[in-house]
């Protein structure tokens, strides 16, 4: 299933198609305008880049780290060039009460999992941790890996994440901010880590899955 | 905005260490691999590009006539200077240097200055008139993490490929090069440890520097004897600690040697 | 004549470097040699020899300088002190800082800045060892790192020079036609439209000269921006 991999100003195809991420039209014509991986349907043409910083997108979960706080709000760092904001009506619900101190909850130094839930005109991102799934993160290990990448971690409906997870017995949150927070025994946690790598560096190859159940077979 | 380093990831290096261990599964004794490249251009007069592991730095010599110092009227010069450029890192910024850049600097100049490692009174021309003024230039190209030891033995390594130019007239010729070397008589070595708890490692990468207590660079010369020495960071080491890290730098200096010879 | 002028440039239909008249030196570009960059490239161009880093889109700093409609594109172009014969001192001189200009204006009209309001795209280029032509090659790194970092252009942008030297018209001047020639003329272009976004010029050339050196320039832009598309082409197919 290897993709055609396209350059910034290269002819894909004239016509009417729906114009995804990463490509543009002029006059007729549809060109791409990154480095990355062609996917060419009927009535809709985007290119897959293959690098590149994190663009934020609402409903998007991302691992963020808090840098800086006030009273009301936490400003977290989720690897992009827009500050995103977790407010403090983003974490507390009515029956909490008014907060004193929100720092009780969450300080600068925390790690989170959340969503983002909205995205202003000027670019500002408003993450929300009331969503099923979005929480501090507590142990474990955080590392990165280029935001081109995740969808591939995470697999096809999730395939590819559940598989390492089920078969390492670690639990796992993948960003698509290319933040993943893994915690596990320390074995199964540096094979899973290993997996990553290897998914990072083999993306747009086949018959990945394969030499991952492999990989994970050799050390059980 | 100063990088803030999460909970998790110090607490994760933290215990790593507590248990012997390091996130890139090296022992607290190795270095991440390294290689050394000379002669990389003909402009620079000697050259040299050092890796640690990610980090990269490329130090270039360029040899200039001058006038000697007043009270040295019969030695050669020898200057240092660094650039953290903005191309090596998002942290770094451009403009006049800052307190990271002229510290490595003078680190840098410092083990090669006090082992003696340039016989500088051979790079007299005319007494008190004319010498051959020496430039090490140290450009940061990536930074991860351990800028002292990569740009200590690319100095040295560009040091020793370095071939003087020819000099006609009282000028220099850039475009000839003799096949003079510079008159070098040790090859001092420099070693740096973090302390992160009550470990401590050698060659912190960019993640361990970011939670380290201290560091301590250790200049050696080829004799074994510390011909410098830098503390920095905000913590503190105990005397023990430190005596630990000289016998241990003294031991290392011997092994990143052999990256200098051809 | 200038003192150390050569007597003749070309001597029976070769260059003093052993070049024909419209040869290019050779050219070599390698991306994502460096970790921290967002996007970065390598190349050898003749002797020149040069690193380009793209960061971005990032916040800007200083913050009056964001622009609320588009991202900011900031080329910044530095010759490292041991790049030249005479030691270059450390720090912006006004050369670096007009070569950094008209960089930037060569990749500004492919570079989709409206997607990216409010932030700084910054590339950084260094120059390890000059040879003649550093600011096209600058910019032939600038693009590669540009495009290994993911920022959408309309095209890749290279550059190359033309120039006159005894009288001829030749591709690619190296040192000495640099230093004793009698025109110079660096472009860059976009090569899927024709487009040329940098155009700058020294010395004397008739109107008929210049047609020709133009040209001549044009084509080895081609030639460079087939070198860049392969640099990123094996960027992900070196496996293996």
């Amino acid at each position: 299933m290897a993709r055609k991999m396209v350059l910034p100003g290269e002819f894909i195809i004239d016509g009417d198609l729906r114009l995804g991420e990463g490509v543009f039209r002029e006059n007729k014509g549809v060109y791409s305008s990154v480095m990355g991986l062609l996917d060419l349907k009927e009535n809709y043409v985007r290119v897959i880049p293959l690098t590149g910083r994190y663009i934020p997108k609402v409903m998007d979960f991302v691992i963020g780290e808090i840098c800086d706080m006030d009273f009301s709000n936490w400003y977290t760092d989720i690897g992009s060039a827009y500050s995103a904001t977790i407010s403090a009506r983003d974490y507390f619900s009515e029956r909490d009460g008014f907060q004193e101190d929100i720092s009780k909850a969450m300080h600068v130094g925390d790690a989170v999992y959340a969503m983002i839930r909205e995205i202003s005109p000027r670019k500002r991102v408003f993450l929300s941790m009331k969503e099923r799934g979005a929480r501090k993160l507590k142990g474990g290990r955080i590392i990165e890996v280029t935001p081109a990448k995740v969808p591939r971690i995470i697999g096809r409906k999730g395939s590819m994440i559940s598989m390492i997870k089920k078969e390492t017995g670690c639990q796992a949150l993948v960003g698509q901010n290319g933040r993943i927070w893994i915690d596990g025994t320390p074995k199964m946690a540096d094979l899973v880590v290993k997996i990553i790598e290897k998914i990072e560096k083999e993306a747009h190859t086949s018959g990945l899955t394969e030499s991952i159940k492999n990989m994970i077979e050799k050390e059980r | 905005m100063e990088h803030i380093v999460t909970e998790i990831r110090r607490d994760h290096i933290e215990s790593l260490i507590k248990e012997g261990k390091r996130a890139d599964g090296r022992s607290f004794d190795e270095y991440r691999p390294i290689t050394v490249d000379t002669e990389i251009g003909p402009k620079a007069n000697g050259s040299a590009i050092v890796k640690i592991g990610n980090t990269q730095i490329m130090a270039g010599i360029k040899l200039m006539l001058g006038e000697p110092f007043s009270d040295m009227p019969n030695s050669g010069v020898l200057t240092t200077n660094a650039e953290l450029i903005p191309l090596a890192s998002p942290t770094f910024e451009a403009g006049l240097p800052k307190q990271d850049t002229v510290e490595l600097a003078r680190v840098v100049d410092r083990g090669i200055r006090e082992s003696g490692s340039i016989d500088v009174d051979k790079l007299c021309i005319t007494e008190g008139e004319l010498v051959w003024i020496v430039f090490i230039d140290i450009h940061v190209l990536d930074y991860d993490g351990n800028l002292f030891d990569a740009s200590s033995l690319g100095a040295i390594a560009a040091l020793l490929s370095t071939r003087l130019p020819k000099v006609e007239d009282g000028k220099v010729i850039y475009e000839e090069k003799t096949n003079k070397k510079l008159p070098i008589i040790d090859k001092p070595i420099e070693t740096t440890f973090a302390k992160i708890g009550s470990g401590i490692i050698l060659d912190p990468a960019l993640d361990e520097e970011g939670v380290m207590d201290a560091r301590l660079t250790v200049a050696t010369d080829q004799k074994g004897n510390m011909c410098a020495l830098q503390k920095g960071g905000h913590g503190t080491f105990t005397p023990d600690e430190i005596f630990g890290m000289v016998e241990r730098g003294a031991e290392k200096a011997k092994e990143l040697r052999k990256y200098l010879e051809d | 004549m200038k003192v150390g002028q050569p007597e003749k440039f070309i001597v029976d239909g070769k260059r003093l470097d052993g070049r024909a008249p419209d040869e290019l030196r050779p050219v070599k570009i390698e991306a994502g040699v460096l970790k921290r960059a967002d996007g970065s490239a390598y190349i050898e161009w003749g002797g020149n020899i040069a690193l380009a880093a793209c960061y971005g889109p990032r916040e800007v700093h200083p913050r009056h300088m964001a622009r609320p409609d588009r991202a900011i594109l900031r080329i910044n172009y530095n010759m490292a002190p041991f790049s030249v014969s005479d030691r270059k001192r450390p720090g912006r001189d006004r050369r670096s800082m007009e070569i950094s200009k008209v960089t930037t204006e060569a990749l500004e009209p492919v570079v989709f800045t409206s997607l990216y309001p409010g932030t700084a795209i910054d590339v950084f280029v260094e120059i390890l060892q000059a040879a003649a032509g550093t600011r096209c090659t600058g910019i032939a790194a600038a693009s590669v790192a540009l495009a290994d970092a993911g920022i959408p252009m309309k095209d890749i942008v290279p550059a190359c020079a033309a120039g006159k030297v005894g009288g001829e018209i030749v591709l690619d001047l190296f040192d000495i036609e640099d230093n004793y020639g009698e025109a110079d003329l660096p472009m860059a272009t976009v090569p899927r439209t024709g487009e040329i976004s940098l155009l700058q010029m020294d010395g004397n050339f008739t109107p008929e000269e210049f047609k020709k050196a133009f040209k001549l320039a044009k084509m080895g832009c081609e030639k460079v921006y087939e070198v860049q598309r392969e640099a990123l082409r094996n960027r992900y197919s070196k496996k293996e």
